[in-house]
């Protein structure tokens, strides 16, 4: 699904994160972490084609960024939120979606089930926590099933509690086929893959 | 439909309507001014009949004459007898020599100077005996109010383009900035990137179809049910889709890279 080979990003000559192969298989859960400013969030960037500026090949599936500039096949879910706060929650999952079956319906509402947002998805998102609105976001791109969902900072925004259910709603897109990459500050369970930023090198555990 | 594109396909309707009102009015006050010079003939008078009926096969299938009215002495005589009731001396009338009269009625959208010399000319240096009798300084006025109404008319034209553009492209490149906000949402959630280009596109296809049948039905009624007094000509129709369609390629241009 992922292949990342010879990466590096460098920023005003100083090298930020490096590593020589990152390969992910399909329906995979992997964790990257490290502490701040280490590279995390560039190389999320640099995977969904928003960055460009980095040496190396990045590839998924088998194919480079550039080839998905205009079919976009990874969702990014950065610190910031993507949300419409003034319409609804049920709203703000289904915006990306061509077309709306039954099917995908029923698959959303099971979803919201689990995040407790069934019974309250006619509500403004406005209305919502932060932690919710993150959960909506997850929710939006586990339903689209992806190639890749990049998850920055994960244990920034939920409690353990929380995060399990954040996981369990991963897991949907995950045996759908879908890859997930996730960074976080510290080593978060439930993850299948870990890799370790040190020394700006990112290592396999 | 979106609100934003709602108004202005109401926007561009009521343009429309009052562009080609615009249209209307200058048609019908060209025209009104046309009708006033070709109710007054230029007349000829002559001793000869058979020099006005010589004259008159010359330019009776010239293409400014709508028609030429030829008055014999005799006839002349009778309305002088009937118009001042002179029953009874026709005897003393009669001996003298009446002129007969040709009245010739032109079109007067087409009796510009050249064709007014031209006839001039040959009424008037062909033919000593005729003499020539038309309200020059009459023409001369019509022809001048049609001049300043033209001017008016191409000048309001510009005026109305230069607005409608500014006006329609401006709020065209409001609305969709003001959705720029959603749209920075929808491909961060993971939407197709197509679908703003797709989306502009079809928008611009309503704001330039819906409008326009809407007025081609009020128009069509109007003239069903009488109420258009002329008819607008049908270039100018072509004339005002095509300035439309200007509009929407100068309104993705100022959009610019958004829509990417």
């Amino acid at each position: 699904m992922l292949k990342i080979l010879y990466f590096g990003i460098t920023l005003d000559d100083q090298r930020i994160i490096a590593t020589d192969k990152i390969e992910i298989g399909n329906g995979v859960s992997m964790l990257l972490f490290g502490d701040n400013s280490t590279g995390k969030s560039l190389l999320l960037q640099a995977i969904n084609g928003d960055l460009k500026n980095y040496d190396g090949d990045i590839l998924i599936k088998e194919k480079p960024p550039i080839f998905y500039k205009k079919r976009k096949k990874s969702i990014l879910l950065e610190n910031t939120l993507h949300i419409l706060d003034q319409e609804t929650i049920w709203k703000n999952i289904l915006i990306p979606l061509p077309k709306i079956s039954s099917r995908i319906q029923k698959k959303v509402v099971d979803l919201c089930d689990i995040a407790n947002l069934k019974n309250i998805r006619t509500r403004k998102a406005k209305q919502l926590s932060f932690s919710q609105k993150k959960i909506l976001e997850i929710i939006r791109a586990v339903i689209q099933i992806p190639y890749l969902i990049l998850i920055d900072d994960l244990d920034n925004y939920f409690d353990l509690k929380k995060r399990n259910k954040a996981l369990q709603i991963l897991a949907y897109a995950i045996d759908n086929g879908s890859s997930v990459v996730a960074t976080s500050k510290t080593k978060l369970d439930g993850f299948q893959e870990y890799f370790r930023i040190q020394n700006k090198k990112v290592m396999k555990l | 439909m979106k609100k934003g594109i709602l108004l202005q396909i109401i926007i561009i309707f009521f343009l429309l309507i009052f562009w080609n009102a615009l249209h209307l009015g200058f048609r019908l006050q060209k025209l009104n001014f046309e009708q006033s010079l070709s109710a007054k003939p230029m007349i000829l008078i002559a001793n000869e009949q058979a020099s006005l009926e010589h004259l008159r096969s010359e330019i009776d299938s010239l293409y400014f004459i709508s028609e030429t009215l030829l008055e014999p002495d005799s006839l002349i005589a009778t309305k002088l007898f009937q118009n001042y009731n002179l029953m009874g001396i026709e005897n003393l009338i009669s001996s003298f020599n009446l002129p007969s009269v040709m009245k010739i009625f032109i079109h007067s959208d087409q009796f510009n100077s050249f064709e007014k010399n031209m006839l001039e000319t040959k009424v008037i240096d062909e033919r000593d005996d005729i003499i020539l009798q038309y309200d020059h300084n009459f023409w001369q006025e019509i022809k001048n109010k049609i001049k300043v109404l033209t001017s008016i008319y191409y000048g309001l034209n510009l005026i109305f383009i230069f607005f409608a553009m500014f006006f329609l492209i401006t709020l065209r490149v409001h609305n969709e900035e003001k959705k720029n906000e959603f749209w920075k949402i929808y491909y961060a959630a993971g939407g197709s990137h197509k679908k703003r280009v797709e989306n502009f596109w079809i928008n611009s296809l309503l704001i330039l179809f819906v409008p326009i049948i809407l007025f081609a039905i009020v128009y069509a009624a109007a003239l069903n049910f009488q109420y258009l007094p002329l008819t607008i000509y049908w270039w100018k129709f072509g004339f005002e889709f095509g300035i439309l369609i200007l509009i929407i390629l100068f309104s993705r241009l100022m959009i610019g890279k958004n829509l990417k």
